[in-house]
Formats: structure tokens, C-alpha cells, sequence
């Protein structure tokens, strides 16, 4: 099967999927509300989940965290990452301390660098901060390669035909860079939901507030609702940029064709 | 716009860290109009001189003038603007339709949307691209409609001088001969000024008004008509590039109607007459003439002309006559 098609195949099931999951959650809810709880299984009490009060304003607070310890960082990764790529593209030899830098960071524990950085600022910035610094290496290497990945030809030609250096860069080398450079923000995104959940240990984390909980009191319901909701944000920002690459690069879909 | 004279005077380029120069002072003049081919072996200069001219290669001394215009004394940008650009690898831009890539340069000068539209299409049906085409995206064009597509990229904001290098080398030679030959159709319509690079000796003499033997170092070896330089080659270096079929080549240059024809009345004798097959029109090349008669075993060909009537023979003493003229 050709690209285009399997990946039309793919969001397609996942709308689906989605949707199925929706009408599922809500019909389950409202089951829940009419009391009728008591006979759902040890494993996972859909009470814990719905009919407490105040469990779907605190559900809906640890999204608003995890979304937000998610997006802040990949952004300023994205922004701070641009800059290194201008200066690795225009200074070859700092490339290699570029990335030497950027795997350094990404060695470090995570445990340790959220610690650490906690005892200087405030436990957002400390996370929001130690999350940016594990985007970079990984959104760096997919701008620079994405740049160096356009075709000598198409820089030629573009040259040849009087464009100016802010015009080539944005009419030909981003343009044909970007479905690389999606692909590391998408990366970079989806291990950023997963890293968030560490940042548990400096009272903040998510959904992974949720898990601990579950790993402290040793019962199931609100480790399996925390993993599960941490997974479903991961996939949906996924979807949602592979989306945005989709609709992006029309030039991408159109080969299939030859 | 046709074209206007590109002058080079003194010319030359050393690269930094390179002890001999890659283009030797270099004085040649592109007659308005007309098509110089630019031929040699790799390293002779031909890539680096055309380059000099847009400005994609800065030259260490010497200057370049268009239409008496020092190509340094406009913006660069403005200058390749009004310069059309032709590469081999076609460098059609992946992500943009070919409506798009044809409107390159037009959007780039600003011209409004409606003109643009307009001339798109204008160069579509110019070069033969189906309009049907122009709402795609170059992955799904052959090559050689890709290079088609190149062509009138380059002749899309009607530039008076036009570069290409090697345009045709990517395309299988069946494609590329069709291009050439429309190539110079279109030449005989807008009369531009064509510098060409090729390493391909057919395609300089078919295509070239002129063609300047390049040896490396950017040494000019000679510069002639396809025909002089073929007939008097200037130097060793020369012959030995034209190859040993030169004569033949040269024959693909002319026609029968350049030749003196034998009239039907003085025609030879019934037993010498060529049979039917060999017959020939005045539009055959010599080269094709000497083909016929070559296959046919026989002394001559009758010529015809369009209606089928008998004008006269072409003999192979005619043929090596029409040579030495």
C-alpha cells in the first residue's frame, strides 16, 4: 500500500477509535452518576473515576498541567533550537558541541535535574526548564538535517532566479525542511508527555499524580487511569501535529501517482 | 524581450587555495540573438564562466557587461531576475506546483496575479505543457516535461539573456533530441541572447549560432560557426575534441537544397539511374543524403520536392563538392 494511503487508513481508524472511546467514557459516566457503581471490578472502580465530585475538576486540572508542563517546553525547545540551528548552519565546527551539548543534557537523570533545579527556582520553572532541555538535541538535529536535506538543485536554482537569502529560506529550504523538522517536534512531544510524569516528585506531574498515588496506596484504579490518560495525551498531540504535516505539505501526498 | 550582447573582457576566476586559475583571462563576446555553446573537457572553465555572468560565481578580475551594463553595478537579486537560468538537474522547486514554479520569478518582481496567471499559461502552450499539468507537482511530471517546465521557468518574466547548463544531459537522448529541436524553434520565434553549456559536441553544433572550444583553464581554443569549426578546426587540441567523424558531422549541417543538383534533363544514363528507394528531399540533410545513398548502393539520389516532382540527383561527388565550399 502506498503512504498516503496507509497513513489515511491510520488517522481514520484513530477518529474512529476516538470516537468510540468518547461514547464509551460518556456513556459510563452517566451510568456511574445513576449510582449504580457498586459492581465494577477491583481492578478498576469506575467510581474513583466519576462519581466523586470532585474528581473530574481535578481530572481536568491534572490534564490543564500536563498539557501545559507538554507545550511550554517543546515551544521554547522549538525557539531555543532555531537559534542553535542558525548558528550551527552558519558556524559548521560549533555543530558538533551543539550536539555534544544537547546528548549531555539528555544523560543527565531526569530524577536529579528536576531536583536540582527545584532548589533554585520554583518547581514550574525548575520542570519546565529540565523538559525544554531534553527537546533540544532531538529538534536541533531534525532542523539542521531538514536544512541540509534540500536538494543542492532546488538552492541553485533558487539563487539562479533572484531570490534573496530570507526569500530562498522562506520559500524553498523551510518549506521543504519542515516534514524532518515536524518529525523531531513530534518526537520531542511525545517523549516530553511520558517525561512529564517525573516531575510527580516536585508535587507537580500531570497525570502522573495520579499513578503515585496508585503505586503509594498499592490499588490499581488510579495508576491504570493515570498511564492510560498519560498514553491518550501522548497519542492525541501526535495525531494532532501529523495533522498539521499532513495539511502542511500537500506536495507529500501527491506522488503516489508516478 | 530579444536578446542583448553579453560581453566578458579580461575575465578570470582563481578559487581561493586553487595555484592555477580555473578561468584564464577570457575575452569572448555572446552576439545578441544568437545561441553560444560553450564546449570543452571537464575543468575547462565553460560551468564557471556561464556562472560569472549571473553572478552565482564572483570573478577574481575583469568585467562582464550585458547590453554595455557592468553586471556589478545592479543589486544581484534584481540582476538574475532578468536573467533566465537553466540546470541540468532541472531544480524545480518540490513543493510547489508547476503553476507555481513557472511564476517564480514574475512573483518574485511583484507582477500582480492576474498578469502572472495570465502568462503562465501563455508559456504553458509555449512549451507544450498540457494545462491540465500546471496544477501539479513536479514528482509527477517525466523528465523531460520536468525540463520543459525548467525552460519556461526561465523564460517566464521574458528575460533578454538566458543561461543553461547542460539543460538536456538529464533526459534519455530520444527526449533530448525533441528538445533541442524545440529549443531552437523557439530560439527562431524570441531571438534571445542563449549561452549554453554542454559537454555534447551534437548538441553545441546543432544548437549553437556559435561555439566557443573551451580548454582547461578557460583557454578559448577557438571560437567559430559550427561549420568553420568543423571544417578548419584551429588546433590539435581542437581536432582531437571534434573527433575523426568531424566531416560527417559537418554534413548534418547543410542540406540538399545547398548543393548544386544535377537537373533531371543531365540526369546519367538509364543503367547509372538510382532506383526507386534512394530518394531524397531538399530538406534531407547531407548527412542523411549520404545515408540514403550509402544504404541503397547506389552512385546518387533522385531529390524531390514536396509535390513529388523530380528536381534532380545528388551524387556523392556533390556531397564532398558541398564540403569543400
Amino acid at each position: 500500500m502506498t503512504r498516503p494511503g496507509r497513513r489515511r487508513v491510520v488517522i481514520g481508524a484513530a477518529v474512529v477509535v476516538a470516537t468510540g472511546l468518547f461514547a464509551w467514557w460518556a456513556k459510563v459516566r452517566i451510568d456511574g452518576l445513576s449510582l449504580d457503581t457498586q459492581s465494577t471490578s477491583t481492578w478498576f472502580r469506575w467510581e474513583y473515576v466519576f462519581v466523586r465530585e470532585r474528581t473530574p475538576d481535578e481530572l481536568e486540572e491534572m490534564f490543564r498541567q500536563h498539557l501545559q508542563l507538554t507545550v511550554v517546553p517543546v515551544v521554547a525547545g522549538i525557539a531555543i533550537s532555531t537559534v542553535l540551528t542558525a548558528v550551527g548552519r552558519r558556524v559548521r565546527w560549533l555543530l558538533a558541541p551543539i550536539y555534544g551539548l544537547g546528548s549531555f543534557l539528555y544523560a543527565i537523570p531526569s530524577l536529579a535535574l528536576f531536583g536540582i533545579l527545584s532548589t533554585y527556582q520554583s518547581n514550574e520553572t525548575a520542570a519546565t526548564a529540565a523538559l525544554t532541555s531534553y527537546t533540544l538535541l532531538i529538534i536541533t538535529r531534525n532542523m539542521v538535517e531538514g536544512l541540509d536535506g534540500v536538494s543542492p538543485a532546488a538552492l541553485d536554482a533558487a539563487d539562479g532566479m533572484g531570490m534573496s537569502r530570507t526569500q530562498r529560506l522562506l520559500r524553498v529550504e523551510l518549506p521543504l525542511a519542515a516534514p524532518t523538522i515536524l518529525t523531531g517536534v513530534r518526537v520531542a512531544t511525545v517523549t516530553t508527555v511520558g517525561l512529564v510524569g517525573i516531575s510527580v516528585v516536585i508535587q507537580l506531574g500531570g497525570f502522573a499524580v495520579l499513578i503515585f498515588d496508585g503505586y503509594e496506596r498499592q490499588f490499581t484504579t488510579p495508576l491504570v487511569l493515570g498511564t492510560v490518560l498519560s498514553i491518550a495525551l501522548a497519542i492525541a498531540l501526535d495525531l494532532a501535529l501529523r495533522a498539521v504535516g499532513w495539511f502542511a505539505t500537500p506536495w507529500n501526498r501527491r506522488t503516489a501517482g508516478r | 524581450m530579444t536578446g542583448q550582447t553579453i560581453e566578458l573582457v579580461g575575465v578570470t576566476k582563481t578559487f581561493p587555495g586553487a595555484d592555477r586559475p580555473a578561468v584564464a583571462p577570457l575575452d569572448l563576446t555572446f552576439a545578441a540573438g544568437e545561441i553560444t555553446a560553450l564546449i570543452g573537457p571537464s575543468g575547462c572553465g565553460k560551468t564557471t564562466t556561464l556562472r560569472m555572468v549571473n553572478r552565482l560565481i564572483e570573478p577574481t578580475a575583469g568585467a562582464i557587461t550585458i547590453d554595455g551594463v557592468d553586471v556589478r553595478d545592479r543589486p544581484v537579486t534584481e540582476l538574475r531576475r532578468d536573467i533566465g537560468y537553466v540546470i541540468q538537474q532541472i531544480g524545480l522547486f518540490p513543493h510547489r506546483t508547476i503553476a507555481q514554479n513557472i511564476a517564480t520569478v514574475p512573483s518574485l518582481k511583484g507582477w500582480p496575479k492576474a498578469r502572472i496567471a495570465e502568462r503562465v499559461e501563455e508559456l504553458a502552450d509555449l512549451v507544450g505543457i498540457e494545462p491540465a499539468m500546471l496544477t501539479r507537482y513536479p514528482s509527477e511530471l517525466s523528465g523531460g516535461q520536468q525540463q520543459r517546465v525548467g525552460v519556461a521557468r526561465a523564460l517566464a518574466a521574458d528575460p533578454p539573456v538566458l543561461l543553461m547548463d547542460e539543460p538536456f544531459g538529464a533526459v534519455d537522448p530520444i527526449v533530448r533530441g525533441r528538445l533541442q529541436q524545440e529549443l531552437r524553434t523557439l530560439q527562431d520565434r524570441l531571438h534571445k541572447t542563449i549561452v549554453l553549456v554542454t559537454h555534447d559536441l551534437d548538441e553545441a553544433i546543432t544548437l549553437g549560432d556559435k561555439v566557443a572550444v573551451l580548454d582547461v583553464g578557460g583557454i578559448v581554443e577557438q571560437f567559430a560557426t559550427p561549420d568553420d569549426l568543423l571544417a578548419a578546426p584551429a588546433s590539435g587540441l581542437v581536432a582531437d575534441f571534434l573527433g575523426r567523424d568531424r566531416s560527417i558531422r559537418r554534413l548534418a549541417l547543410s542540406t540538399v537544397a545547398d548543393l548544386d543538383l544535377v537537373p533531371p534533363d543531365l540526369a546519367p544514363p538509364e543503367g547509372d539511374r538510382p532506383p526507386g528507394d534512394a530518394v531524397v528531399t531538399p530538406a534531407t540533410t547531407l548527412r542523411e543524403a549520404l545515408d540514403v545513398i550509402l544504404t541503397a548502393s547506389t552512385p546518387a539520389a533522385t531529390v524531390v520536392d514536396d509535390d513529388g516532382t523530380t528536381i534532380g540527383t545528388v551524387t556523392l561527388d556533390a556531397i564532398r563538392e558541398g564540403l569543400a565550399r
